[in-house]
This record gives C-alpha cells, sequence and structure tokens, in this order.
C-alpha cells in the first residue's frame, strides 16, 4: 500500500497485528467445534 | 530483514503460547472458557514481547524508525491491557473442587489461591501501570517515569508468568513452561542491557561538551567531544540520547538529533530548543562537563535512496537539525544531486544557521526555501505554514516522481505535508519522515 500516511501505516501495522491474536484466540477456543 | 518479517517474526513470538497449548494433547474445555484462557495468554505473550519494543534496540527501531516503535509500543499495550482485563471475566466452568489438584481431563478450573493470587496481583497493577503511562507528562519527571515504569513492568510480567504457570492448565506443561520462561528472560535481560550494561559501556566512551552557544530565540547549538575513543559510527539523519552532568546510569536522557556530518569529524553537534525540565537549563552547561551519548537511532537515513534524482528536506523548527545533518553530509560528498529545504519557523529569531545555508545554496545545487509564520516588516519570503499550496509551487513533476522526501518537525506538520505529498503523487516509500514527540 503506497497511499497512506505514517500515521495511517502504523495504526494498520497495530490493527493487523492485534486482530491476528485475536483471530489466533478465537481458533485456539473453537479447536474443539471442528471435526 | 524488512519490516514485514519483523511483524511477522512478532506473530510468531505472541502466538507460540497459544500454539503449544493447542497441541497439546488435553481435551478442549468450554468454548467461554478457552477464549479466557487464550486472551490471558496471549495478553501475557504482548505484555512480555513489549520490554523489546521499549525503543532502545537498534535491531528494531532502525528499522522501522523510532516512533513506530514507541508508537507500536503504546498501541500494543493496550491490546495487552484489553486482553489481560477480559481474561477473569470470560471463565463460565466449574471450579475445581480441590484446588492445584485440576486433572487435565476434568474441564474444572484451578481457582487454587497459590496459582490465583499473582494473577490477581498482577491484573490490579496492571492497572496502575496503565493509569501511570496515560498520566506519565503531567505527573512525573521523566526519570522516575522510566524507572517506575520498568521495574512495574517486569513485576506484572514475572507475576504473570507465576499465574500462568501455577494455575494455566496448559501453562503447566514443561515446553510452555520453558517458553514464559525465555520470554521473561529476555524481558529481564532487555532491562539488564538498558539499565546496566548500557550504563558501563557509555561510562567507559565517554564525551565532554567542547561548546555551548546560542543560535536562535532559545534554541543552542551544542557540541560533544569524544574522550579517549573514536567517537560514534553513524548515518546523517540519526539521534542520540544524551545525559550531561550525571552518572553514566542516570535515567534522565534526552533524545537530540546530530546535526553534523559524519564527515565533519568524531565530534557530535546537536541543535537544542528550550522545551522542557533539561533543555530549558542548555545555556548552562559548562565546557568541559561530562556527557554520556547512546547512539545512533532513527531512521531517518538516506540509505537505499541513493538512486533517488533529488533531495527534498522539510524541516519545522528545531527539526532542521538532521535536515543540517543531511545537507553537510551531501555538500562534502560533492552530490551532484538538486536538493531543496522548506524550513518553517515563526519568526525569523528561530532561524539556525542562516549564513551556512546561504552558502550551501551559493556552491551547491540546494534552493532554500524559509516559511514563516509571523513573518517581519518588508518580508519577501514565504509566509504562513507549509501547506499543499506552497510544495506544489516548489516540487515540480519530475520531483515528486523521481526525488525521495525527508521530513522532520511538530506532527501536526509533519501530517499535513506527507498527506499534501501523497495527494501530489509522491509514492509513500519515497517519504521520510520522524516526529519529535511520540503522542
Amino acid at each position: 500500500m503506497t497511499d497512506r500516511t505514517s500515521r495511517q501505516r502504523i495504526t494498520r501495522v497495530f490493527w493487523t497485528l492485534t486482530l491476528s491474536v485475536v483471530a489466533a484466540v478465537i481458533v485456539f477456543a473453537l479447536r474443539g467445534y471442528w471435526p | 530483514m524488512p519490516a514485514a518479517v519483523l511483524f511477522l517474526f512478532y506473530l510468531l513470538v505472541v502466538c507460540t503460547p497459544l500454539a503449544l497449548a493447542a497441541l497439546q494433547d488435553q481435551p478442549p474445555r468450554g468454548l467461554w472458557d478457552e477464549l479466557a484462557t487464550g486472551a490471558g495468554m496471549a495478553g501475557l505473550a504482548i505484555l512480555l514481547v513489549e520490554f523489546v519494543l521499549s525503543g532502545r534496540f537498534r535491531s528494531i527501531s532502525g528499522r522501522i524508525g523510532m516512533d513506530v516503535t514507541m508508537r507500536l509500543h503504546q498501541l500494543l499495550a493496550r491490546s495487552a491491557a484489553v486482553l489481560i482485563v477480559l481474561h477473569p471475566f470470560l471463565y463460565q466452568g466449574q471450579q475445581s473442587l480441590d484446588p492445584g489438584q485440576t486433572p487435565p481431563d476434568s474441564g474444572a478450573l484451578n481457582f487454587g489461591f497459590d496459582g490465583l493470587w499473582p494473577g490477581i496481583v498482577a491484573w490490579l497493577l496492571l492497572g496502575a501501570l496503565m493509569a501511570m503511562a496515560i498520566g506519565r507528562d503531567a505527573l512525573y519527571r521523566h526519570e522516575h517515569w522510566r524507572l517506575t515504569h520498568g521495574v512495574m513492568a517486569l513485576i506484572v510480567a514475572a507475576l504473570g508468568v507465576l499465574h500462568a504457570t501455577r494455575a494455566g492448565q496448559y501453562s503447566r506443561e514443561p515446553v510452555v513452561t520453558w517458553v514464559w520462561a525465555s520470554l521473561l528472560g529476555i524481558a529481564v535481560l532487555s532491562l539488564f542491557w538498558v539499565y546496566v550494561i548500557k550504563p558501563i559501556w557509555k561510562r567507559a566512551h565517554l564525551w565532554r561538551v567542547s561548546r555551548v552557544r546560542s543560535l536562535a530565540d532559545r534554541t543552542w547549538e551544542l557540541r560533544l567531544a569524544p574522550e579517549g575513543h573514536d567517537g560514534l559510527r553513524y548515518a546523517p539523519g540519526q539521534f542520540a540520547w544524551i545525559s550531561i552532568g550525571r552518572s553514566a546510569f542516570s535515567l534522565n536522557e534526552n533524545p537530540f538529533s546530530i546535526a553534523s556530518a559524519p564527515s565533519d569529524g568524531p565530534e557530535l553537534r546537536f541543535v537544542i530548543k528550550e522545551l522542557g525540565d533539561f533543555t530549558n537549563h542548555i545555556g548552562d552547561v559548562k565546557t568541559g562537563a561530562r556527557a554520556y551519548v547512546d547512539a545512533p537511532f532513527g531512521a531517518l537515513k538516506l540509505a537505499g535512496h541513493e538512486r533517488a534524482a533529488g533531495i527534498c528536506l522539510v524541516a519545522g523548527g528545531v527539526g532542521i537539525a538532521p535536515m543540517l545533518s543531511h545537507l553537510r553530509a551531501l555538500t562534502a560528498a560533492k552530490d551532484p544531486r538538486p536538493r531543496l529545504l522548506i524550513y518553517g519557523n515563526r519568526h525569523t529569531g528561530q532561524i539556525v544557521h542562516g549564513e551556512e545555508l546561504r552558502q550551501m545554496e551559493r556552491e551547491t545545487p540546494f534552493t532554500l526555501v524559509h516559511v514563516l509564520s509571523e513573518p517581519p516588516d518588508g518580508w519577501t519570503g514565504e509566509t504562513g505554514l507549509v501547506r499543499r499550496d506552497l510544495l506544489e509551487r516548489y516540487i515540480d513533476e519530475e520531483a515528486r516522481q523521481s526525488w525521495v522526501f525527508v521530513l522532520c518537525g511538530p506532527p501536526p506538520m509533519l501530517h499535513v505535508v506527507e498527506t499534501a505529498l501523497l495527494e501530489m503523487g509522491v509514492l509513500a516509500n519515497r517519504i521520510l519522515s520522524e516526529q519529535f514527540s511520540y503522542d
């Protein structure tokens, strides 16, 4: 992505990292629910 | 290592305890209990990695920038806090009737006091830590803040690991315990590195104040000379943490951009504006005073932009310091590329090194544009703030496509200039910026 300011890029990196961790937590919690 | 690889590595480290827990041969408990455990483990892992995101590790801040490192440190701490605050409230399962003896296949929770108390204390201390972090500028002197923040964070992390390994069903497995211990060990080592090893190194690499002089309104030049060593290897545009007249172990350090170029010799020059506790007294510093330097830091470097056809520097106030470093280095290297400096100040009394800049303009392919928001009578230069219309007048289409842009100044100015450059078609990877406050 080349059209973002540095502040927007920091925010994007932050949300990418945080949502990835949250996704990992959800996958961890749901792992008993799939075959 | 590119920044993207660094971020992937971060995710890998933070998710490792979760992955090792998932791989254990234990039947999962109820959804909410597993969410609670997952949130606690992820929150603790984020918290432990925060120690190496403290900004004092060049392998990280040198790649992604000091302001990015510090901002991510602050933001990710909030993610850790949310996960850890939620952690105890998500549990819904049945309490173990026999504290500490929860069998792996029972599905019950271990509420034994041995495991619970470190978690409760860590949870409460984390709240205090966050409150102190938010109110730090109003409540604390910088050095007190650094000490209490580091020590409290370490106590929270250690208690968190103790809680996880005593109360956690998954963290009691040796491999997960080992991961927690390793992360805690790295956190302890990072503090040891910053507060013990680095000061010892700094004491062996002493600097002396060689000159302090007034440059402009409330703005000073500080020069430091190495004593008994060769000085510092740095790139133009980088900055240093400096303490003067204090112990090498003092926590009272201030960050200043280096204004000299490596080609100027071992002496370091800084442009310092009176902005706070230490800087307000910079004029009282005596020649010969002992100084300690922790450097170089920062990613405002032109390395990797050797093929840029020209260099546009945009500085606001004391943000001129790294630009002087770049201009002096380019002049010394007889770099043939055109450069443009757009230099914003409130009034003429704030302009520093005006004569040197004019000389560069006469002798090198350099264009200097002063912008004053409070111009004196008869001022014929640019007025107002550095905005898009001004940038468009000085940066032609060819420069927008092929030059590199270096920005340093107060955050509002940087935001306006960066946004304008992007709207003018400059690619983000050609814009280097570093703001000198992190919030």
